[in-house]
């Protein structure tokens, strides 16, 4: 039989041989002294780098300032305010009309607010002026300053109009 | 040549008579068709009702609605003027009469006149598009037309 002895000097053994790792360890035991003035240069220089981002947005926002200061001055400028204000209000007007929705005979015609005109608003609407519960002039639909048994005419007109439109 | 004139003549004289005979000396009878509309609710009582009645385009012309037989639907219903002369019409009534005067079942609601324009016969078509209770809330319910009877003017 052929016996191998346990050797740490043996390279096929996967250990460091011993004389290496008596220098690895020998060559750590030792602190490194970084002098404080090293230090002290590394992070002046580190301060210094990172100072200059505040730096920046100031400045963008010194730069955000005096455009406004300028549009103001140019707002300032009656003709361009007059200008500026017409401008405003059609564009609030646009808004308002695109936004808010049409009223148009058909929509006030939508008693019960089914989505459709038919001969349900017209019963509906009946009713509403029988027993003298409506408290509004929504429905007024012929603009005669009262809701009574014409507007609900009106309303059944639209409801088998075949156009669309109240023949009345 | 006398001879010749005459029969020429008593020629040109038969020509013009059987002409003649082919002319109508009348105009042909119109031809009108009544639809009777009924909507059929089963047991629960109709307050109001909205129906659309179409013929094939060019084969009819509406002359004249009128009301159903039910007290409260005895008037003629709701209806476009566009409709006359029209092969189509939407028909709507409604009552706010309490509910025991409101008909039940299978009532006659409305008749359509029709007249028929060409030799073909025209065919109805019905859809209902709401029947409602006293509540004027929507009820299940069924529109039917009788056959087309005819009526016949001169």
């Amino acid at each position: 039989m052929n016996h191998h002895s346990h050797n740490a000097d043996d390279p096929d053994n996967g250990s460091a041989p011993v004389a290496l790792q008596a220098a690895l360890a020998g060559l750590y035991r030792n602190r490194i002294a970084i002098p404080r003035e090293v230090d002290e240069a590394v992070l002046n220089a580190a301060r210094g780098q990172l100072r200059t981002e505040p730096g920046t947005w100031r400045q963008a926002v010194r730069v955000l300032a005096e455009a406004g200061r300028q549009v103001r001055a140019w707002l300032q400028r009656p003709l361009l305010r007059w200008g500026t204000a017409t401008v405003f209000a059609v564009l609030a007007i646009a808004l308002v009309t695109l936004l808010l929705p049409p009223r148009t005979p058909e929509l006030a015609a939508d008693f019960n607010r089914d989505g459709v005109v038919d001969i349900l608003d017209a019963l509906a609407l009946a009713r509403a002026v029988e027993a003298g519960t409506l408290r509004t002039a929504q429905f007024d639909l012929n603009g005669d300053g009262v809701v009574d048994r014409s507007d609900v005419d009106r309303v059944a007109a639209l409801a088998v109009s075949l156009d669309g439109r109240s023949p009345l | 040549m006398n001879r010749l004139a005459r029969a020429l003549l008593s020629a040109a004289c038969i020509l013009a008579l059987s002409k003649a005979e082919q002319v109508p000396t009348a105009g042909k009878a119109d031809r009108f068709r009544v639809v009777d509309v009924f909507i059929d609710t089963q047991a629960q009582p109709l307050a109001a009702y909205q129906v659309e009645l179409t013929a094939p385009a060019g084969t009819v012309r509406i002359v004249g609605i009128e009301g159903g037989d039910p007290e409260v639907f005895r008037d003629p219903p709701h209806y476009d003027p566009l409709a006359m002369q029209s092969e189509r019409v939407i028909l709507a009534a409604f009552s706010t009469a309490p509910e025991a005067r409101l008909p039940a079942g299978r009532s006659r609601v409305a008749s359509v006149h029709f007249q028929v324009v060409g030799d073909a016969e025209p065919s109805f078509a019905v859809r209902l598009h709401v029947a409602a209770s006293a509540a004027g809330t929507r009820i299940p319910a069924q529109a039917t037309i009788t056959p087309a009877t005819e009526r016949t003017a001169k």
